[in-house]
């Protein structure tokens, strides 16, 4: 590590939002050069944290001080200026442009407004050089893997006067050997001088390349301590203020018969795949980012358009249109990306959860609040929300609470099958054991589950059978008595 | 952002007391008994309309082909009676079939050809008058019985218009569908984010039909109440219409990015427009300066809609 020359320093920064305390009185110094993580569970004030540092937010007390100088606040402006960079987990390009024009965007590198593609290609394919990362420049950015996005966010903070790079979660959208990649990434701009505050939930990856790390719980902070000095469990401990082993829970109930059956499912991006799942089992989808994961469980749900095949739910041919076709014969679908497709973000917690039930619990077109608040009642119970009411927006709770207010929904709707979508994308240790311990109880009521997710770890510790899946094709099924991360990979891979 | 939020809450109140004050100031036959019948007869049309429009722009969409819808079936009432001879009630039914149909024809290129709303609307709004005009040759049809116009000329309790009344009840009916069906609650769930209605069950498409079939529905209804109250069928009814219930919508906090909003609120700014207009009038402000001053509500509206989503900046001061 370059010394220990503070370039960052949070000083007894609060910050409050209505009815959160978010941060209170957390103060950090990040040296220059090194990689310093950042953890805790959802809620615990990371994103709050990157939100001071970048200018989004000002604290309400607090001073920010950067290369020396004290700042009551910073502006998304200065921010810039100063050179701290934040990547997110939403990429922030423009899909259409080129990889260079979106490096170069609000540059002015023209020549008397004629904009230089040259010029700007060349410097961007110096700066993918110092990343040693193999790209095309004049590529547009949405042909590009998800993977790769995040690099040209990468090179686009690089190409400006950066000092201080923020990754939030950059490996959740990535599969393992992307993740492999990114880290090597991380690691040469280290070396390069660059300081850079990691944010993930990724325990492996961060001993793996922190230097140190920041624990935050409730918006306090817990910890800074040399990676060297921790291990999972310590982590896992100050996280969640309690011991915790990460295991998967068990279960031990009969499987019941065959209750869904895809058949030769093919659309756009999903070739001719063809599976089934029994009552109380939970059938795992295993492969990379762009494997047609997703679109496999769109094209069942009705969301786009299944060109040939067939689905039955038990044993009855369905024909679905859409959603509401598959949600009114039992289907449920927990999507993969809560903001957009799973929440009304600024509509009330009850009103999320009924959803999904409104016209059941309707008569002759009114809907029943009683109900409705008996359903949101007794799921928030059962799923244990942290929130003061109902009533609150859906945007008022932590990413794992959200979560769980899309899994109420379908849980409401007394669902035969769900399918889940990286069921535990971007939620924290404690939830997600929450939500392993809730397919549990659902597989045990006889429900059957499908689960996509990119974390080989969840999928082969929840699931009882995994399919793998390569390019829109079903490359093999594993029992679990042949599961291991290789196999999956090599199928995952299309090697098989 | 203070002020925003509280004007944007009570904001329109505000502005109906001020009005009231100011026209009264300008001129005393404002605050007279007459004169405020006057007013609820011209905002009872505009209010109808409210309530179809507040459903279409909670789903995200736009109607501005009510202005014109109106016209048409102030024509064919008066046509379907005076020409063809129909009995009052089955050219009243009639002619509500058409409006009701036009919405649904609407709806159905909006939802399944996804064409903007904007343009459809405004496409149909342009081709309505031309048809109208074209099917009465341009002129008033004249010769409507008197039965017809009880709408517009008769009072209950001695004080209260009819058109008044019919206001009333279709604000409440909007009230309840809005706040105690699914389908109001649908129609809230699609325009704040219709994917996730989509993959909740709700078949988005029906519900904007649905949207835009029952505001046909209601503009029908306003037609009929103004064919009351001008006692001939005028191919120029409706005109202008549209926009006046749009910026009373929005003032009154329906936003023009959907999900947003209450009738409540939108009938308040509803108020607005009408005070205004008739405040206008009163105080000898020609049309053109109306239309000047209506075309300032109009943007101001509209700003303020807008200004929820636009962050304000902050002061950086260095310390040290």
């Amino acid at each position: 590590m370059a010394g220990n020359d503070v370039i960052l320093s949070l000083k007894h920064i609060s910050k409050s939002y209505p009815g959160v305390q978010a941060l209170d009185d957390v103060s950090i110094d990040f040296y220059k050069g090194e990689i310093h993580c950042i953890i805790g569970e959802n809620g615990a004030g990371k994103s709050t944290f990157i939100k001071m540092a970048s200018g989004a937010n000002e604290p309400d007390s607090g001073t920010i001080e950067f290369e020396g100088c004290v700042y009551n606040t910073m502006s998304p402006k200065l921010s810039k200026e100063l050179g701290i960079e934040v990547v997110y987990q939403e990429f922030n390009l423009a899909e259409d442009l080129s990889v260079a024009e979106n490096m170069y965007l609000g540059n002015r590198l023209d020549k008397c407004g004629v904009f230089q593609a040259k010029t700007v290609e060349k410097r961007a394919a110096e700066v993918f050089e110092r990343i040693k990362v193999n790209i095309d420049c004049k590529k547009a950015v949405k042909d590009l893997s998800v993977s790769y996005m995040q690099f040209v966010e990468i090179a686009k903070a690089l190409a400006k006067n950066l000092k201080v790079l923020i990754l939030d979660e950059p490996t959740a959208p990535l599969t393992e050997d992307e993740v492999d990649k990114l880290l090597d990434v991380v690691l040469d701009l280290k070396e390069q001088g660059y300081t850079i505050i990691y944010i993930s939930h990724r325990l492996p990856e961060l001993f793996r390349i922190g230097d140190r790390v920041t624990v935050l719980r409730d918006g306090k902070k817990i910890i800074t301590e040399d990676m060297k000095n921790m291990d999972t469990d310590k982590l896992i401990t100050y996280m969640v203020g309690r011991k915790m082993s990460f295991e998967y829970p068990k279960r031990n109930h009969e499987i019941g018969e065959v209750i869904f059956e895809a058949q030769h499912v093919t659309s756009d991006k999903v070739n001719n795949i063809s599976f089934k799942v029994r009552a109380g089992e939970i059938l795992g989808i295993g492969g990379l980012v762009g494997a047609g994961r997703t679109e496999l469980l769109r094209a069942i749900f009705g969301a786009d358009i299944m060109l040939s095949g067939a689905v039955y739910l038990k044993g009855e041919k369905l024909e679905i249109r859409h959603p509401a076709d598959a949600v009114a014969k039992g289907m449920g679908f927990v999507t993969e990306d809560r903001k957009r497709q799973g929440l009304l973000l600024e509509d009330s917690i009850c009103h999320n959860i009924s959803l999904a039930i409104l016209k059941k619990i309707s008569r002759l077109g009114v809907v029943d609040i009683k109900r409705e608040q008996k359903y949101a009642e007794k799921e928030k119970d059962l799923l244990r929300i942290k929130t003061p009411t109902l009533e609150a927006p859906a945007n008022s709770l932590s990413g794992g609470n959200q979560q769980k207010v899309v899994l109420a929904k379908w849980l409401a709707a007394d669902c035969r099958i769900i399918f889940m979508d990286e069921p535990t994308r971007g939620v924290d240790v404690g939830a997600k054991q929450e939500i392993y311990k809730l397919m549990n109880e659902l597989a045990e009521q006889g429900i059957a589950i499908v689960i996509v997710s990119s974390e080989m770890e969840e999928l082969m510790g929840m699931s009882e059978r995994i399919m793998v899946m390569h390019e829109g094709k079903s490359t093999g099924e594993l029992r679990k008595s042949e599961f291991s991360e290789e196999t999956v990979m090599q199928y995952a891979s299309g090697l098989v | 952002m203070k002020f925003v939020e509280l004007f944007k809450k009570y904001g329109v109140v505000f502005i109906l007391v001020i009005l009231f004050v100011i026209f009264t100031a300008l001129n005393p036959a404002f605050l007279t008994v007459t004169n405020i019948i006057n007013i609820s007869k011209q905002v009872a049309i505009m209010a109808i309309l409210s309530v179809g429009m507040t459903f279409v722009l909670l789903t995200g969409g736009i109607e501005l082909s009510m202005g014109s819808v109106v016209s048409l079936v102030v024509v064919t009432i008066s046509m379907f009676v005076t020409i063809l001879g129909w009995p009052i009630s089955l050219a009243i039914l009639a002619s509500i079939a058409i409006a009701t149909a036009i919405g649904l024809l609407n709806g159905i290129i909006i939802a399944k050809v996804k064409v903007p709303p904007l343009i459809m609307t405004l496409g149909m709004q342009i081709f309505l008058y031309g048809f109208t005009y074209t099917l009465c040759g341009g002129t008033p049809v004249y010769g409507i019985p008197n039965s017809l116009k009880w709408v517009g000329q008769t009072y209950i309790f001695g004080f209260l218009p009819v058109s008044a009344l019919i206001m009333i009840i279709i604000i409440l009916i909007g009230y309840f569908v809005l706040s105690k069906t699914y389908l109001g609650r649908y129609f809230y769930a699609i325009g704040s984010n219709e994917e996730t209605a989509n993959l909740s069950g709700i078949n988005s498409d029906r519900i904007r039909i649905m949207a835009y079939t029952c505001c046909g529905f209601l503009v029908g209804i306003a037609g009929m109440v103004m064919l009351g109250r001008i006692g001939s069928g005028q191919p120029s009814a409706g005109e202008g219409y549209e926009m006046d219930v749009l910026t009373g919508c929005v003032l009154g906090g329906v936003s023009l990015n959907g999900g947003k909003g209450n009738l409540a609120k939108a009938f308040a700014g509803i108020l607005v427009i009408g005070i205004l207009s008739n405040g206008m009038s009163l105080a000898g402000m020609d049309a053109f300066m109306q239309k000047m001053v209506k075309g300032l509500v109009l943007m101001l509206a509209v700003i303020l809609d807008s200004l929820q989503y636009v962050k304000i900046r902050r002061k950086v001061k260095v310390i040290s």
